[in-house]
């Protein structure tokens, strides 16, 4: 029975699959850094929940790009730069910046 | 107090074992238990941040004593110089900036549910201690040599907030 349950199921497996793949635990110099924020030396699963690495688990992307930001990064034909994210999510991008930009209008009652 | 009334929703998340209600998140994570004096102590957990909001607001609800764990407590073999650690966890998720929004709309007193702990345990000058100690945590910078500017670990607003926490913290132990 392939019920919601099932799917579940198999999405867990298959998350669990990954962070063995990934064998983070060799984080020797800075140590690995849990959900918390606190620095673990032998992490165990438990550790890997919900940490910065947990959304690379879960979709399969990257960390944002702090460095290297082009004119327009969202376009498509710029894989290198562009966000796999929702468009905005990057700070140096048009709709990023656009809601800044209503907000600082907001500030001083001009929208 | 019964834990069953802790439980939210209908999922299969959740489930006791021992004193304790667990929430499952690919793993089972400890939440919350009851003490002897019917007081709640939620493990304030980012691992599940969401499901901890929800409980701090049907607590504040039902108006309920509670408090905050840190979330290695769960270990029943306990953890070394407790109250330490909790007062420090109290602080550092304060500066992680993790749960803050969410409790200024529930117009929760984060810091007030602290003290008034301390008040309780007589704690007041490690609390002094770890202030302190966290304060060096929060101006933590480092000199960026390629942008040739000085880089802190955590934003603007946090760092300023800080400095305040003190004075809301003695308001609060004389009221």
């Amino acid at each position: 029975m392939r019920d919601r349950a099932w799917r579940r199921h198999i999405r867990e497996r298959f998350i669990l699959w990954r962070i063995c793949k990934y064998n983070l635990r060799s984080y020797w110099y800075r140590l690995y850094e849990d959900a918390n924020g606190y620095r673990v030396d032998d992490p165990v699963l438990a550790d890997y929940i919900g940490a910065k690495e947990a959304i690379y688990y879960n979709k399969g992307r990257k960390r944002y790009y702090k460095e290297g930001d082009k004119y327009s990064p969202n376009k498509s034909h710029n894989r290198k730069y562009r966000s796999w994210g929702r468009p905005g999510d990057r700070p140096n991008t048009r709709e990023f910046q656009r809601r800044i930009l209503i907000k600082i209008k907001q500030e001083y009652g001009l929208k | 107090m019964d834990l069953n009334n802790f439980i939210l929703d209908n999922s299969d998340n959740w489930s006791i074992s021992g004193d304790m209600l667990h929430y499952k998140k690919i793993i089972k994570i400890p939440l919350c238990y009851v003490d002897l004096n019917d007081v709640v102590w939620i493990f304030l957990d980012a691992r599940i941040k969401k499901i901890v909001i929800k409980l701090v607001k049907k607590l504040l609800k039902e108006g309920k004593k509670f408090y905050f764990a840190y979330p290695d407590s769960s270990n029943p073999a306990g953890i070394f110089r407790y109250h330490e650690k909790v007062i420090h966890h109290y602080l550092f998720t304060w500066i992680r900036d993790e749960f803050n929004e969410s409790f200024n709309k529930l117009n929760f007193d984060y810091i007030g549910n602290l003290v008034e702990w301390v008040k309780e345990e007589n704690k007041f000058t490690e609390l002094k201690k770890i202030y302190d100690e966290v304060k060096k945590e929060v101006d933590r910078s480092w000199y960026d040599w390629p942008n040739k500017g000085k880089v802190y670990q955590y934003p603007e607003h946090i760092r300023e907030e800080y400095l305040t926490i003190w004075r809301d913290i003695q308001i609060s132990l004389i009221l």
